[in-house]
């Protein structure tokens, strides 16, 4: 049991994950959700004292808590131990400006955009320098921090009044009238509970979402297919930074004062619990963690004896819950596409990079493009080259991997490139998209000089690749694998996709549309499973999904690190035909293959290279 | 002058010590071991439970070189079996796993022991009677300034440790073993060496360090309380990371340098911000040089 437990949380994820495959089967979840909330608002009614209303008031104030760390943490998979601080300063914020220790009274809702600005711009300062050194620093980096802000809460007195805190706060007001009863309180706050749900709801699903994903999963693969990484890391810390501060600014307001002890390394953990235990990832999940917690704390207060103990059994738990069920009670499920395949392959299946599709003849629908698209795009010879690399060369200590590598490639062209184990040929890749950056020699696309430009800038230009050993994002479904290559041609950030404007869902159905349609390119059966998880996809087919999600970058330029590596004899023939039919599309192609026959049948010119050169 | 530079030696070593099982460890797991410091904690309660052993009144029953001997034994012996566990029930089933994994596995657990001691003891403060143990009449008085008995035991003891580990990871088999796999695990065990035994070792070895470590703490601050771990353990992380995590040498470097940083902060700035001051420089050096003094830029391997 356990076993498979540990299988799933690693790189192995498909054992456990294909058996929850049929999402169809389950309830919709708007009638989860409408449940749900059906529940949260008969519950003062219910229960009728306010002791337990106030409890409820608490697990509102988690849910916008938990649901704020999980950007950072569940989804971006960073080990963010800061926001606790940010919890604080958004709780501080609040206090300064409502009480008599400034003689500030701003009042509620002014208070709390400045909660959340005051947060965002501490985040700004702290997170953009810390995001761009190594994942695991992050931690101790915001730890760092928090500590500071601890100290600097308890011992300046002049402006946080210590270890006493600031009491007698103003209450929020709506529509002119003051809340102040726990039921007033509990209904005002779900309200905030509520959006901030729905918001984390569309980040985690929108091109934003996807970006993180990819971060989480996968920081190289995500840079290759355009993802900024230090922008995208900074922008899920900030977004945990505005909406911890938004729950420091409901404390505040909900216990009409703020006391350090409201911001310790106990509560981090529990907010930690929350995630981890209703499922990280998934903003449903955490609203169940912050149930749980919540109400497993009231239950302890019924023995006395227990209450020590408290923050032993908490952290015993998240012991347990990490390693056993490591994707909590209510885990994260892959997306469920909108775009229905049929859908898609009645507009047609045309496939080809963007400044060749116009025209493009279509193929019969239901059937993948046949190789005999066009002969007016055989390859062009003589023009400039696509792709120009000049005397590259980098040593990795004292080795020298690639030596005084040139070639040129040209538009329409299948270059194949072969070489022993060893050989540099991979290097050559990593070398060419920015991964690596080349010590000597350059590289030019279009004409244009891309050497050492970061692999996301050089993959915005439309050079996309697949990989060796297979970098498939393991938690996104297949569909948003292959879409993970449309980062860079969509447009929506974080507040239109919050807002969902019709430019945005304009923009997912065309890259769900084309997504499916490139994976239509490798035969019906591919699409009919978009809405599984990756990871339940045999060998042959990860490959298939790599190279689907490389056209949706719409690249001009195709690498293809070895995409006959592991395949059977058929499988092999297969591919081949299909390498083809992709240059016959217009895609230029480089092809590093181990495979001779598959080297020998499919380029239009070959190129060795050994020991870091290039022989012939 | 002297007495700074006795104070900056007695700091760096304790510094030290404790370094060394956060460097050891990340060097072959590449995880940070926030639990180190409540191991440490543990070594320093140790010290007490010794001592309430040979107390009666206010007079030991043993000559104090037995009963410091003894505290030493006993928190090195527990201190290593309690990271052994740890190691084994905590972090070993996540070794393959997201890298979030073990990291929270870490953080659960410095807490769970934090409060399991917390709630032992009640949560405050237990004595430590330096004064019997090592009364000021033994102390070395050089030119007009006396050095405590502690702070000469701490740092001897520290540089009793140092070369003993020193030979270990260098003549022994099993230091061998560790130096291979801390560059390349997977290699490592092609070459027949046992991973999961090099690993338990690298906790062992680094938890009976943090044990020595926290009873000289304890002997230094004349207590120890559950807490202790966390602010004296996210320093001594400094100290690793300022000298290259992984690389043992510059965790005793970083150990000294950060020991230097901070009684010269304190002695011109703040004694109340000293703990600020340490995390500022934390957070900079992490920001500006992440690869530390003698560290190697990390590879990225595709």
């Amino acid at each position: 049991m356990a076993d498979s437990f540990r299988a799933r949380a690693g790189t192995v994820v498909g054992r456990v994950t294909a058996p929850v495959t049929s999402v169809t089967t389950r309830v919709p979840s708007w009638v989860r959700v409408a449940v749900f909330a059906a529940m949260v608002i008969v519950f003062p009614l219910l229960v009728g004292s306010n002791y337990w209303t106030r409890v409820g008031v608490v697990v509102a104030i988690y849910v916008i808590l938990g649901n704020g760390l999980n950007i950072i943490a569940g989804v971006t998979g960073l080990l963010d131990m800061g926001f606790i601080a940010f919890y604080a300063i958004g709780a501080y914020t609040y206090a300064l400006l409502n009480s008599s220790q400034f003689d500030i009274h701003l009042g509620f809702w002014l208070s709390l955009p400045v909660c959340v600005l005051a947060a965002v711009i501490l985040g700004l300062l702290i997170g953009i320098p810390s995001l761009r050194v190594r994942g695991d620093y992050l931690a101790i980096v915001t730890l760092a921090f928090f500590y500071i802000v601890q100290r600097l809460i308890i011992n300046v007195d002049a402006v946080t009044n210590g270890p006493n805190g600031i009491p007698a706060l103003k209450r929020p007001t709506f529509f002119g009238q003051i809340i102040k009863t726990p039921t007033q309180y509990y209904y005002f706050y779900w309200i905030f509970a509520a959006v901030v749900f729905f918001i984390a709801v569309r980040l985690v699903f929108s091109r934003t979402g996807r970006a993180w994903a990819g971060i989480r999963d996968d920081e190289i693969t995500a840079s290759s297919f355009g993802v900024n990484l230090p922008r995208y890391r900074v922008l899920s810390f900030l977004t945990t930074a505005a909406l911890v501060g938004l729950a420091g600014g409901l404390l505040a307001a909900f216990q009409v004062g703020v006391f350090p002890e409201n911001f310790t390394l106990d509560e981090l953990v529990a907010v930690y619990l929350i995630v981890i235990l209703g499922g990280s990832g998934n903003p449903a999940g955490v609203v169940v963690g912050a149930v749980i917690y919540t109400f497993l704390g009231e239950f302890m207060r019924n023995f006395p004896s227990l209450v020590q103990w408290r923050m032993a059994i908490v952290s015993l738990i998240l012991l347990v819950v990490i390693i056993l069920l490591p994707q909590g009670v209510l885990r994260a499920r892959p997306r469920k596409s909108k775009t229905s395949v049929d859908e898609v392959i009645e507009e047609g299946v045309a496939v080809g990079p963007p400044s060749k599709l116009a025209g493009a003849p279509t193929a019969a629908p239901g059937m993948p493009v046949s190789g005999a698209v066009s002969s007016n795009l055989a390859p062009s010879r003589g023009g400039a080259p696509l792709l120009s690399v000049k005397g590259l060369g980098k040593n990795f200590g004292g080795v020298v991997a690639v030596d005084n590598v040139s070639f040129d490639v040209f538009e329409g062209e299948i270059l194949g490139v072969i070489g022993p184990n060893g050989a540099g040929k991979t290097t050559v890749f990593n070398l060419i998209t920015g991964i690596y950056e080349p010590d000597r020699g350059t590289v030019e696309y279009r004409g244009e000089d891309i050497t050492g430009k970061s692999s996301d800038r050089i993959a915005s230009r439309g050079l996309a690749r697949t990989f060796q050993n297979i970098r498939v994002f393991p938690q996104l479904s297949v569909l948003d694998n292959v879409m993970a290559g449309a980062h860079h041609w969509l447009k929506s950030g974080i507040f239109r996709s919050i807002l969902r404007t019709p430019s945005v869902k304009r923009e997912e159905r065309t890259a769900e549309a084309e997504g499916i349609r490139n994976l239509a390119f490798f035969g019906t059966s591919l699409p009919q499973r978009k809405d599984e998880y990756v990871t339940v996809l045999n060998y042959a087919d990860r490959r298939r999904v790599e190279i689907a999600r490389a056209m949706t970058l719409r690249p001009d330029l195709l690498l293809l690190d070895e995409p006959a590596a592991g395949m059977n004899p058929a499988e092999v023939r297969e591919i081949s035909d299909q390498i083809k039919q992709l240059r016959d599309a217009g895609f230029t192609i480089i092809l590093v293959e181990h495979q001779m026959p598959v080297v020998m049948s499919v380029s239009d010119r070959i190129i060795v290279v050994n020991k870091g050169q290039v022989l012939a | 002058m002297t007495q700074q530079l006795v104070n900056l030696l007695t700091l760096g070593s304790v510094y030290a010590l404790f370094a060394l099982g956060y460097s050891m460890v990340y060097g072959i797991l590449t995880m940070l071991n926030f639990a180190h410091g409540e191991v440490f904690m543990i070594g320093g309660f140790m010290a007490y439970m010794v001592q309430q052993w040979f107390l009666d009144g206010d007079q030991l029953t043993a000559p104090p070189a037995v009963v410091i001997l003894c505290m030493l034994v006993v928190a090195m012996a527990v201190c290593g079996a309690l990271a052994v566990a740890i190691e084994f029930f905590a972090y070993r089933p996540l070794r393959n796993a997201a890298r979030l994994a073990p990291l929270i596995s870490a953080l659960a657990m410095s807490i769970l022991l934090r409060n399991v001691v917390g709630v032992l003891t009640h949560f405050r403060t237990r004595p430590i009677r330096t004064d019997l143990l090592l009364p000021n009449s033994m102390g070395i008085t050089i030119g007009d300034v006396t050095i405590g008995a502690d702070r000469i035991l701490i740092i001897v003891v520290t540089a009793i440790a140092l070369i003993v580990l020193e030979i270990f990871m260098s003549r022994s088999k099993m230091g061998k073993a560790m130096r291979a796999t801390s560059q390349d695990r997977e290699a490592a065990s092609f070459m027949g060496i046992s991973v999961n035994r090099v690993i338990s070792t690298t906790f062992l070895v680094g938890a009976m360090l943090a044990g020595i470590a926290g009873v000289l703490t304890g002997l230094f601050y004349t207590q120890v309380d559950f807490a202790m771990g966390f602010a004296l353990g996210m320093k001594a992380f400094t100290a690793a990371v300022l000298g290259g995590i992984g690389n043992l040498r510059g965790a005793v470097l970083g150990a000294f340098v950060l020991a230097t940083a901070e009684t010269l902060g304190s002695y011109y700035i703040s004694f109340m911000y000293r703990d600020v001051i340490a995390f500022a420089l934390l957070i900079i050096l992490l920001l500006f040089k992440p690869s530390g003094l003698l560290g190697k830029p990390a590879a990225v391997k595709v």
